[in-house]
């Protein structure tokens, strides 16, 4: 079964929603009788910067707000740059990583200042790094959901499929429910097909 | 949907660190909070104000922190609870009332402040530690480790508060209340209480000759506060009887040690003592801990307080220990601590071993490039400061490159890594007081013009006055106020220029222009940061008259301005680039100087996205080939 703690790293581009989608993940965690912990870095100076979600699920109620280095079980990267980024840290070679291969350049990019990797070299890097690498196209599965900002609820969707988390799919989605304000209809529809990408 | 404020005790929810801290408050029956908004602690006083109506309570922001604390002195001293949360910059300018304020006494209603420190500076101009200030006011103070202890924390808080008739600090962190866990709610408790004016009391800090016999009776107060804590489930011991390794620790410290501690399955050697109490300390209980050991190190953010404060406390003792902490360099003087720094120290002071990764991953991640490249932080797409800057800085070099601008507190703080144009940067106010020092030193030859740029929130909070001694002693200078009708930086919480108050109801509406008029300024634009040529102009005319200058850019935060159209079904009107007029490849880079994030070059090829353009039309002004304009046109 499950061997506790369970520890996933959210990594993404501020103005992702990586900040609800852990705390779907919360939530759906208590649902299970569990404690959770989650640290994230947010506020008006991530506008546009990385940002990670560090999620620690236990039977302990002492948990920490960062994952320790190497220590991650599964990395959700909603960004490939940003994947790679935390794969470096906190990947290990029992980790799983599910990622969106849809990338958000930086600023420095965009003036030509800076080289964004090609995804192949992000992608094979990081299969090095990693058990599994399950890379999907979140970005166009959110579009196809009716709303490109439900990228987080496909990545979460990719996330409950996998089967990874002592967590039922179903608990998740009531959890969608419980935090979500608005386009819910999409966002659930956006979970179904991420959850569809990764079991089929 | 959740709801917080849920009188549904027993039950376990995801709370953040600060929707725990509002929610402690609730059940502890409040009356009253108040806050100037600062990261990380904003959500505190954002939640009250959402179970303001239904709880039937007084929730502002005031104008800064200074006014917020003494909004919350005014009711706890009526007989009511009041809370008041601000970052740890607020504390630096509350203190002088604060320790008044320690003096006089909270009142017969139970005061708590809580400050939220910010290790790492992750929104914040800088790192300082809450404790020496809480220290320094000798007042009580605790500190939380997790959500659940940071609401339970408050009810207790309350209580010590009204009894011994002092306000109590809650140390905050950017770790705590931007993290969430699960916390099991209590009850709700109605505190029916009707504020009473006591006019028997003189609420003062003692003035001369007097004050010492306050402070005095404040130290007795401390003292049996100290007893109390001996006491305290606050204070946790887990180890060993007799470890080998003590440590001493508290906040997100004493969760890193215990997940350190897990790492490195060394639960029968280390013993782990979480200090909840942070001020006064007890003695005793030091004492006793202590004697069970022989090597002691402190986990801890920020400065070395336990660490200096034990210290001293073990000057008495007849028994020697050995101490580690920051002072030794075993644990790093300055940034936030994670598992993984307090692992190296254990490991460092006990000698033991331990590989996080094995031989073979090492090489495989050395095998792997380090080039990432970062994401530097910029203004959103279509935000009136970028368009401000950029008027001032073509203003400036058109003036020979004449001109020196002082920076302040919020969101145009990302002006020092605009070009570079923004050349100071301290604390809320500071532009307009440096610039009223450099614009007097004329005569010591000093021949530049002087350009402050300042907030609409912070030109309330603490330009004022600063404006009025620039007019009073004859310095000369230029004042930008960059009035986007909100404090954006903090997550768009309204101010006097708003028009609305915490509780999203109407408000007065307090006009910068009538502040400087009635102040004395003559020379008075209100500026549109959209309109290039203007905007440019009024900032060359200004800086090249001599004269004493107020330019209000006013345009509002170009995210709420997407929200509301959004909210009405309006659609953003984006602009393109004409392919045929553009010269980018001819090497015209001038829109990408511009540094917004929806213009963006590839392959050599400049352009626009349009899922990131917020249609503010400025690069279209700035094209000296006319080649951007509206989709459509």
């Amino acid at each position: 079964m499950y061997q506790l703690p369970i520890r996933i790293l959210i990594a993404g581009v501020g103005g992702q929603g990586n900040v609800l989608a852990s705390r779907i993940i919360g939530w759906a965690a208590i649902e299970s009788g569990y404690h959770v912990r989650i640290g994230d870095v947010f506020g008006a100076a991530q506008r546009g910067g990385s940002v990670q979600s560090h999620i620690t699920i236990d039977i302990n109620n002492v948990l920490p707000p960062q994952i320790p280095y190497y220590k991650a079980n599964i990395i959700l990267g909603f960004e490939p740059l940003e994947t790679l980024r935390a794969c470096i840290k906190y990947s290990n070679q029992e980790c799983t990583v599910i990622m969106n291969i849809k990338p958000v350049y930086p600023v420095d990019v965009l003036t030509g200042k800076l080289k964004y990797p090609n995804l192949d070299y992000i992608t094979s890097n990081i299969s090095k790094l990693c058990r599994k690498l399950w890379a999907i196209n979140a970005s166009e599965l959110s579009v196809k959901a009716g709303n490109p900002a439900t990228l987080n609820m496909v990545m979460l969707g990719a996330l409950a499929g996998s089967e990874l988390t002592p967590i039922e799919i179903d608990t998740y989605r009531s959890s969608i429910s419980k935090v979500v304000r608005r386009l819910i209809n999409e966002n659930l529809k956006a979970f179904k097909l991420g959850t569809e990408a990764i079991t089929t | 949907m959740l709801d917080i404020f849920t009188d549904s005790p027993g039950l376990r929810i995801l709370l953040t660190g600060n929707e725990a801290i509002a929610r402690g408050a609730i059940e502890a029956g409040l009356h009253v909070a108040s806050a100037y908004p600062g990261t990380p602690s904003t959500e505190i006083v954002e939640t009250l104000a959402m179970a303001a109506k239904r709880f039937n309570l007084h929730v502002e922001w005031s104008v800064n922190e200074i006014v917020s604390l003494e909004v919350a002195a005014s009711a706890s001293w009526s007989g009511l609870r009041a809370l008041t949360a601000m970052k740890h910059n607020g504390l630096n300018t509350v203190i002088d009332f604060l320790i008044a304020l320690s003096l006089s006494g909270s009142g017969r209603g139970g005061l708590i402040i809580v400050s939220a420190d910010d290790p790492q500076s992750h929104s914040s101009p800088y790192e300082q530690d809450t404790r020496l200030l809480g220290r320094y006011a000798e007042i009580p103070m605790l500190e939380p480790s997790t959500p659940q202890e940071a609401k339970d924390m408050v009810l207790y808080a309350f209580k010590l508060s009204e009894e011994f008739n002092l306000p109590v600090l809650i140390r905050g962190y950017t770790r705590l209340g931007h993290s969430s866990g699960d916390v099991i709610l209590g009850e709700i408790r109605k505190v029916d209480r009707k504020a009473f004016l006591d006019k028997n009391i003189f609420f003062s800090a003692g003035g001369s000759g007097f004050s010492p016999v306050l402070h005095m009776e404040k130290h007795r107060k401390i003292y049996r506060i100290e007893s109390e804590f001996e006491k305290s489930s606050w204070n946790t011991y887990i180890g060993p009887e007799n470890p080998e390794l003590l440590i001493i620790t508290s906040g997100a410290g004493y969760t890193y040690t215990t997940e350190a501690c897990r790492i490195l399955n060394l639960n029968g050697k280390v013993g782990v003592l979480k200090i909840g109490t942070l001020y006064p300390i007890p003695k005793r209980l030091i004492e006793k801990y202590l004697n069970i050991t022989s090597k002691v190190l402190f986990v801890e953010e920020i400065d070395p307080y336990l660490e200096e404060y034990i210290k001293a406390l073990s000057a008495d003792l007849e028994f020697k220990v050995k101490f580690f902490g920051k002072m030794t360099n075993h644990i790093p003087i300055v940034g936030e601590l994670n598992p993984d720094i307090v692992v190296s120290s254990i490991v460092n002071i006990l000698k033991c071993s331990y590989t996080s990764i094995p031989q073979s991953y090492k090489e495989i991640l050395g095998e792997i490039s380090n080039y990432i490249p970062t994401r530097s932080l910029t203004f959103c797409p279509g935000c009136p400061h970028r368009a401000t800057y950029w008027c001032i800085i073509k203003a400036i070099r058109r003036n020979s490159n004449k001109g020196y601008v002082t920076g302040d507190i919020g969101c145009y703080a990302l002006g020092r890594s605009y070009h570079g144009i923004m050349k100071t940067l301290h604390c809320m106010g500071a532009s307009i007081g440096l610039a009223s020092g450099f614009g007097v030193l004329k005569r010591f030859g000093l021949d530049e013009p002087i350009v402050a740029v300042i907030g609409d929130s912070t030109f309330y909070h603490a330009g004022i006055p600063a404006l009025i001694n620039i007019l009073y002693n004859g310095s000369k200078a230029t004042i930008c106020i960059l009035d986007n009708s909100t404090t954006a930086m903090t997550g768009f919480q309204p101010h006097p220029g708003s028009g609305v108050n915490a509780l999203g109801d109407e408000a007065p509406y307090i006009s910068i222009e009538n502040i400087v008029k009635a102040i004395g300024f003559r020379n008075i634009s209100i500026i549109d940061p959209f309109n290039v040529e203007e905007a440019t102009e009024a900032v060359y005319k200004a800086i090249t008259s001599g004269e004493n200058n107020i330019l209000i850019f006013r345009r509002k935060c170009m995210m709420l301005t997407v929200r509301e159209m959004m909210e009405k079904g309006l659609k953003i009107n984006k602009y393109t680039i004409d392919h045929d007029k553009c010269r980018s490849k001819r090497s015209c880079k001038l829109c990408l100087e511009f540094n917004c994030p929806a213009i963006y070059s590839m392959d050599g090829v400049t352009d626009i996205d349009q899922t990131l353009c917020n249609g503010c039309g400025v690069c279209a002004q700035i094209c000296p080939f006319q080649a951007i304009h509206k989709l459509g046109d």
